[in-house]
């Protein structure tokens, strides 16, 4: 059933994520246009923030073309207890990372461009045909 | 940056203890960490694996973000953040001595949960300080008294790191947990040693302060280093004071105080010790401590051994209560070289990539 097998693993990527950086809690896959793909989620409302994660990387992008400080790589927002990451997942989608105030920042910086890749080669199965 | 030539970390920092290092050690690893010394004591560990200071009095509320904001406009230097905090009458000077303290001791625990890798020495990087700090000694032997305890009361302190308790459903059913509980709460047992820094050291082990003693300490009225005068070694010493709570515990679930409910009301079967120490703002080694005794009562559970680890672990396993019974095991049981190890075959290079090519 290829409809169901990629939905199964991209929230296994999510899930992998997680387990592997420690202090990522919960994470939202969107399209740029703010639409939720999958999400591992508990406690956040994924669709409101797959819509904030298109705006957030907008924003994010504008600034980095307007500042000169070349290509955009990530979104980070810090929090009083926690952090946000906005990365984007090839040219379609966005991947959101929320965090406590723990975050392995480090980690997570190692670890995403695989998981990026990872999602990226399962996204592209919607365009093949 | 020089090193010195120490065979692991324990043994570094007694070396700097000893030539009154004042700097920064930063550990890699899987999450390694950042340790400060001032004049050769240990300030502060920030590592991902546990919360600092400033998180546990953040996330408990004990201390406001705005008041929080202000202190550090104030305070620039956060070396001397801590005597802001006191003269600006956020916190008194013994409980954020026992928060910080007790900081520091959690982030030796956590890092003691995950070889270490290497270490590099920088210079001092400003951070809110333990006052005067703690001897590398002592810590290492608390350290060392956890993991034991641990592995005693429930199993590897790594595995149990790992694992992600969810809420027993119809919990409020259950008969008095105390009749039938291997873990009861015995205030009254345990030596009180209270000399020098273990004393500190079981005021701080009651990470308990971190969190909801402190943050009560106002209404109580209780000062906060009253909590050490509980016993050591036992679990229901660490874990279970009745003052930690104010004896109080609600009437909802019979015998569980209000600490242990706050820890069921935050476990959801995502959340490893690691994260519900983060989201309470509590102590690691306290919340582990905790849900040894929740799962005991039956009012948590979880899987082992289901994680998404990629891998499975090449640990050792000996099983609880089987020492020195191996022999007759050997059928049964796996062993652990049961699975074949992974060959390198001449032409075929390793299995693991390309690592030691040459020129590429």
């Amino acid at each position: 059933m290829t409809a169901h097998a990629p939905t199964e693993s991209l929230t296994g990527i999510l899930a992998s994520l997680r387990e592997r950086v420690m202090g990522v809690a919960e994470s939202v896959l969107s399209t740029v246009d703010g639409l939720l793909v999958v999400a591992d989620v508990d406690t956040v409302h994924a669709e409101s923030v797959a819509a904030l994660a298109a705006a957030t990387l907008g924003v994010g992008r504008r600034m980095a073309d307007q500042s000169g400080t070349g290509a955009l790589r990530e979104v980070v927002i810090r929090c009083a207890a926690g952090h946000v990451i906005v990365v984007a997942v090839g040219e379609r989608t966005l991947l959101t990372v929320m965090g406590d105030d723990g975050l392995d920042i480090a980690a997570f910086q190692r670890e995403s461009p695989a998981t990026v890749e990872q999602l990226n080669k399962v996204l592209a199965a919607d365009v093949a045909h | 940056m020089k090193t010195p030539s120490a065979r692991n970390v324990p043994a570094l920092l007694q070396a700097l203890h000893q030539e009154g290092y004042t700097g920064t050690v930063r550990v890699s690893g899987v999450p390694g960490g950042t340790i400060h010394l001032r004049d050769g004591l240990i300030g502060a560990i920030e590592t991902p694996g546990a919360p600092t200071a400033t998180s546990a009095l953040l996330a408990s509320g004990r201390i406001e973000d705005d008041a929080w904001l202000a202190a550090r406009a104030a305070e620039p230097d956060a070396d001397r953040l801590d005597l802001h905090l006191v003269a600006a009458g956020l916190i008194g000077a013994a409980e954020l001595e026992v928060v910080c303290t007790a900081a520091v001791f959690d982030g030796a625990f956590a890092m003691a949960l995950s070889p270490p890798g290497g270490w590099e020495l920088t210079e001092r990087e400003p951070t809110l300080l333990a006052r005067p700090g703690v001897e590398p000694r002592p810590l290492a032997e608390e350290t060392t008294r956890r993991m034991a305890l641990l592995t005693r009361l429930w199993g590897p302190a790594g595995e149990l790191a790992r694992v992600r308790p969810e809420p027993v459903i119809g919990d409020s059913l259950r008969p008095e947990p105390v009749a039938g509980g291997r873990v009861r709460s015995e205030p009254g047992m345990g030596d009180p040693v209270r000399s020098g820094a273990i004393a500190v050291d079981r005021v701080r082990s009651e990470p308990v302060i971190i969190g909801e003693a402190i943050v009560g300490t106002p209404a109580t009225g209780q000062p906060a280093i009253a909590q050490p005068a509980t016993g050591r070694g036992a679990p229901e010493a660490d874990s279970d004071t009745p003052a930690a709570d104010g004896g109080h515990p609600k009437p909802g679930r019979r015998g569980l105080t209000r600490r242990h409910q706050d820890l069921i009301e935050s476990v959801n079967g995502r959340r490893t010790p690691r994260d519900l120490a983060f989201a309470r703002g509590r102590g690691l080694y306290a919340v582990m401590l905790d849900l040894i005794r929740l799962e005991t009562l039956q009012a948590v559970r979880w899987e082992t051994g289901t994680t998404f680890d990629g891998r499975p672990s090449t640990a050792p396993r000996v099983l609880q209560g089987q020492q020195g019974q191996q022999g007759q095991q050997a059928s049964d049981e796996p062993s652990p070289r049961a699975g074949p190890l992974p060959r390198r075959r001449p032409g075929e290079g390793s299995p693991f990539g390309d690592l030691g090519a040459k020129g590429g």
